[in-house]
């Protein structure tokens, strides 16, 4: 029989973290573990479109050629055509699904449910293109050195990760 | 959309070098090293093309050419940064790098530090740019080791 632990009871003297203190009265920082789950929900996202739209390109790849003793021996020009246009599509979904939604409102769709946003630092405004694209850099930037950019949102005071500091912006919840 | 609010409580204000200078963000930073890599990267191709191509016809000519891609390697930042403090990247970013003890240009002393400081602090697994977030007077390692500091260029000197 091993001795059981005596239940934890709330302690009077036990002194609670401080509470994270948002930039604007109704609005606070993001918590950290729903930007991850977010982020995992737009990679999900992202990958399914793209594959769904590179199956797609491949399907019509197959369909307009003639196959003859396991030997593609043409290829209908009509439907190469469409191949390349899809493939060119999925690479620009694969770019362009995070700036898109940045740039638009702030609200990825993995961000939608934990009522998460992307805004400007300096005064809580939405982020235009070039923001957006910057951002987008800079989560490269920040992913690239052992994720250290991503470390740095347990750091700043204001849970900006390098793609924050670079593109001037921060990520909030609205409550 | 998210609307700007006079609730908001704005990051704290940055006290730049001198009053109305701020220190060049990250981000500007960041994209006038690229614009400056793939200028670079350009010069360097082309050089080594025309090394190669002259190179078959006169082998002299050929090194000339080769000896060139190493200046433009080794020269293209301190050039710039003694000449003005802004790269063709910098400039295009508005941001110029200057002394940080007195705001003055570079001597030619500083552009090789600073250069061989750039070469370290990527060398180490990029922490001396990553410095950059660290410092409060954002300096990277290349700037400790050149004794700079890179500055938004007052709106008052744009060139036209």
């Amino acid at each position: 029989m091993s001795a059981t632990p005596p239940p934890a009871t709330p302690q009077v003297a036990w002194e609670s973290p401080e509470r994270a203190v948002g930039p604007a009265p109704g609005i606070e920082y993001a918590p950290h573990g729903a930007r991850l789950v977010a982020y995992i929900l737009d990679g999900l996202i992202a990958a399914a479109v793209c594959l769904v739209l590179i199956v797609a390109a491949f399907i019509v790849l197959a369909a307009g050629s003639t196959i003859v003793d396991n030997e593609v021996t043409a290829l209908n020009p009509i439907t190469t055509t469409v191949f390349v246009l899809l493939v060119v599509i999925t690479i620009g979904v694969a770019i362009l699904y995070f700036p898109f939604f940045w740039a638009r409102g702030g609200q990825t769709p993995g961000m939608r449910p934990f009522g998460l946003r992307v805004v400007r630092d300096r005064d809580g405004g939405s982020i235009g293109w070039g923001t957006a694209f910057l951002r987008l850099l800079g989560l490269w930037v920040a992913a690239s050195v052992f994720y250290l950019g991503y470390v740095w949102i347990f750091i700043d005071k204001r849970r900006r990760g390098w793609q924050d500091l670079i593109a001037g912006t921060i990520v909030v919840k609205q409550s | 959309m998210s609307e700007p609010t006079d609730a908001w409580q704005a990051p704290q204000p940055e006290a730049g070098p001198a009053p109305g200078m701020a220190f060049a963000s990250p981000g500007s930073r960041l994209i006038a090293y690229i614009l400056d890599i793939v200028i670079q990267f350009v010069i360097v191709i082309t050089l080594g093309t025309l090394a190669v191509v002259f190179g078959a016809i006169f082998f002299l000519i050929g090194t000339l050419f080769a000896l060139g891609i190493i200046a433009v390697t080794v020269g293209y930042f301190p050039y710039f940064w003694t000449r003005s403090g802004q790269t063709p990247g910098m400039s295009k970013m508005k941001i110029k790098v200057v002394r940080d003890a007195d705001g003055g240009p570079l001597t030619v002393g500083q552009a090789v530090l600073r250069l061989i400081g750039l070469w370290i602090g990527l060398a180490v697994f990029y922490i001396g740019v990553i410095w950059i977030f660290i410092d409060k007077r954002k300096r990277g390692w290349q700037d400790l080791f050149g004794g700079t500091v890179v500055v938004d260029v007052p709106p008052a000197e744009y060139v036209a």
